[in-house]
């Protein structure tokens, strides 16, 4: 049973956007209820510290006028609190700074106030949450979190492809499928933290042991990623002996 | 005991592989390209048998004359000229002579200079000790043309690392670009190496006038490779100065537009309330609503929305990287976003946003193709035909001077998405 946080200062809205919700949810079925919906974020906050659940549906307002927490804030919050939880703003208007939301939190979605906008706006996000959350529970991977700056990234395993060292000192390079993110790290202690699927072939590769492609054993080289790292001969008989397995 | 023919042979071979290897290291620091030593130490070899016996009998030849050593050496850099023009045929053959020419005299000052303080008086009389016991000693010998050698390579390594033979020579090499004037170095360089040769001939003390000549020729070197590089920050400099004024030239145009789009919107809106307060004395209230209506539209087209960019804008201020490096970042980055957009007519969106103590810049625009995140930081590389590809490898020689900075890039759903984010 998913749990829906709402919260919006106006009290008007509060009340639409909420009968909307209890609505969606009885005529699809969803398996989800509306455990809190308040005006204030502090409330929120509060209800949310009580309750265990996590991996719950926000929907907050933008433009809260609170002197503590205003939208971005309160999503800021919730997020550290609820790292897998789906967060979607309520705007008046088509926010073109909803893209700095994104980055920031990580929001799924926005939904738009206008006259009879609204309830389809409701109606159509409440389905791609339910799709997502499809999608997430037939995808548990694993992954590498790490640590760029002031940003935590999760890549997940299945992503990367190889870690290679940069020109830069002190800095790596992670090569994933979809990535490419260079970070201050060391190859050695990322060997370690990620353990049997990948292996330190050379002092400035570490490499996915099941998205190796292709081996040439004479030119020491092994093939990831359309890319051609080379193996120390030290390590040879050690990649021999992990790919077998 | 005096070496037979054989033992000599085999003396002269190793030292010169030694001091080939050495040349070799040093050509191809000053020619920008590298060539690790599992590649220079067997085309060492190679290049010593094919070049020792021609030296070699040249010196006897004109060891009579007393034209040995400039001989030797004159034959050794041209062999070496011909035998790289071969390596490096797919390159121009100008460079490859004046690089060569450049890295031999290089080479040679440094050997001259340090072969006197190796081999010096109490080695000598050291390895003279063993010689009388057998002749084999003499392979001795070998060993301070390979000390001087090391200490050749390791310098040269040193001095590049804060200087940049490459982009040094490259400056010298630009100025002797016509054939006259590379024969002519040629001979000038094959007569002042010779000048230790010729001094010996004159029976002065040889260890005396070697170390002192050979010290004059290294600080002679040292400074014309700091002059050179002076000269090479200095024209960067300016460049760069001019392409700042450049960009605040842009920077004025754009503030002048906003105004004058606000001068003109006055104009406008002056009209608009006098046909306002008419149509209110009317009381025709739609009229009014519309009216209003497109008002309010027509400002935040026009001046608000660039009116906001310009005051948000200011709200955020990056001073860890240097006004020029970041526009010519953001400039990479959108140019990217832009080329790849323009045809397909896709979307962009940058974002600019100061959280706590990070600045982050995101540029994401839609794609068409899938990308291929191994190669694009690659020189060269490119989708958009030969000679481009510079881009981004440019960008992350830009960033790598800040610390702070650092750079994520993905590519999922067809959307293309380049972050930047720069840390207090």
């Amino acid at each position: 049973m998913l749990k829906i946080f709402i919260c919006d200062d106006e009290k008007p809205i509060l009340k639409h956007i909420t009968e909307q919700v209890k609505k969606q949810i009885l005529i699809n079925q969803y398996d989800m209820e509306v455990k809190c919906s308040c005006e204030s974020p502090v409330v929120l906050l509060e209800t949310l510290r009580q309750t265990r659940d996590r991996g719950n549906i926000y929907l907050l307002d933008v433009e809260l006028k609170h002197p503590e927490y205003d939208g971005f804030l309160l999503g800021k919050e919730i997020r550290n609190m609820d790292p897998q939880g789906i967060i979607i703003y309520i705007t008046s208007f088509r926010n073109l700074a909803f893209k700095t939301f994104q980055y920031h939190i990580e929001a799924f979605d926005y939904i738009v106030m206008d006259a009879d906008k609204t309830d389809r706006s409701v109606a159509e996000c409440l389905k791609a949450v339910t799709e997502r959350l499809c999608e997430e529970s037939s995808d548990n991977s694993a992954c590498y979190t790490f640590r760029s700056g002031d940003v935590i990234h999760h890549i997940p395993l299945d992503d990367i492809l190889y870690f290679e060292t940069s020109s830069r000192s002190h800095f790596v390079i992670l090569r994933g499928k979809k990535q490419w993110i260079e970070f201050m790290g060391n190859l050695s202690d990322i060997a370690d933290e990620l353990g049997e699927r990948f292996l330190k072939i050379h002092r400035s590769y570490v490499v996915a042991i099941d998205k190796i492609e292709n081996i040439n054993l004479k030119a020491g080289t092994v093939t990831v990623g359309g890319h051609e790292c080379p193996v120390s001969r030290k390590v040879k008989s050690e990649l021999l002996r992990r790919l077998e397995q | 005991m005096q070496p037979d023919l054989f033992l000599r042979v085999i003396i002269l071979i190793l030292q010169g592989i030694c001091t080939e290897a050495t040349f070799i290291y040093v050509f191809y620091l000053i020619f920008g390209k590298k060539r690790s030593w599992r590649w220079i130490l067997p085309v060492a070899v190679i290049i010593d048998l094919l070049i020792i016996p021609a030296t070699y009998i040249l010196q006897l030849q004109f060891i009579f004359v007393g034209l040995g050593q400039i001989s030797s050496m004159a034959v050794n850099c041209f062999l070496n000229i011909l035998i790289f023009l071969f390596i490096e045929r797919k390159e121009e053959r100008k460079k490859v002579c004046t690089y060569i020419i450049l890295a031999f005299f290089v080479w040679a000052a440094a050997y001259i200079a340090l072969a006197g303080i190796v081999y010096n008086d109490i080695i000598k009389s050291f390895v003279d000790g063993f010689i009388e016991r057998t002749v084999y000693a003499n392979l001795l010998l070998v060993a301070p043309a390979a000390v001087t050698c090391f200490i050749i390579a390791w310098a040269a390594n040193f001095i590049d690392q804060k200087y940049s033979f490459h982009d040094v020579f490259k400056r010298m090499g630009e100025k002797l670009h016509y054939w006259p004037r590379i024969i002519f170095c040629f001979i000038i360089m094959a007569v002042l190496l010779s000048l230790p040769d010729i001094m010996e001939r004159a029976n002065l003390s040889i260890e005396q006038s070697l170390s002192f000549i050979s010290v004059l020729y290294v600080i002679f070197v040292m400074m014309f490779i700091h002059l050179i590089r002076a000269n090479i920050l200095q024209e960067q400099k300016s460049l760069m100065q001019t392409e700042m004024l450049g960009q605040q030239e842009m920077y004025i145009q754009e503030l002048e537009g906003i105004q004058s789009s606000m001068r003109s919107f006055r104009h406008d809106y002056k009209n608009m309330m006098s046909s306002l307060y008419l149509q209110s004395r009317e009381g025709n209230i739609e009229e009014i609503e519309k009216n209003i209506h497109g008002l309010i539209d027509d400002f935040d087209e026009n001046i608000d929305w660039k009116m906001n960019l310009t005051v948000q804008m200011a709200n955020i201020r990056i001073s860890e990287v240097k006004p020029l490096d970041l526009s010519r970042a953001l400039g990479i980055l959108l140019d990217n976003a832009i080329e790849e957009t323009e045809k397909t007519g896709g979307k962009i969106s940058l974002v600019v946003s100061e959280q706590q103590d990070t600045v982050h810049i995101i540029v994401e625009n839609t794609i068409e193709q899938e990308v291929d995140l191994s190669r694009i930081y690659e020189e060269g590389y490119s989708t958009k035909g030969s000679g481009r590809g510079n881009g981004l490898p440019g960008l992350r020689k830009i960033l790598q001077k800040y610390p702070g900075a650092s750079l994520m890039t993905e590519c999922e759903n067809g959307t293309f998405i380049q972050r930047l984010a720069i840390m207090r």
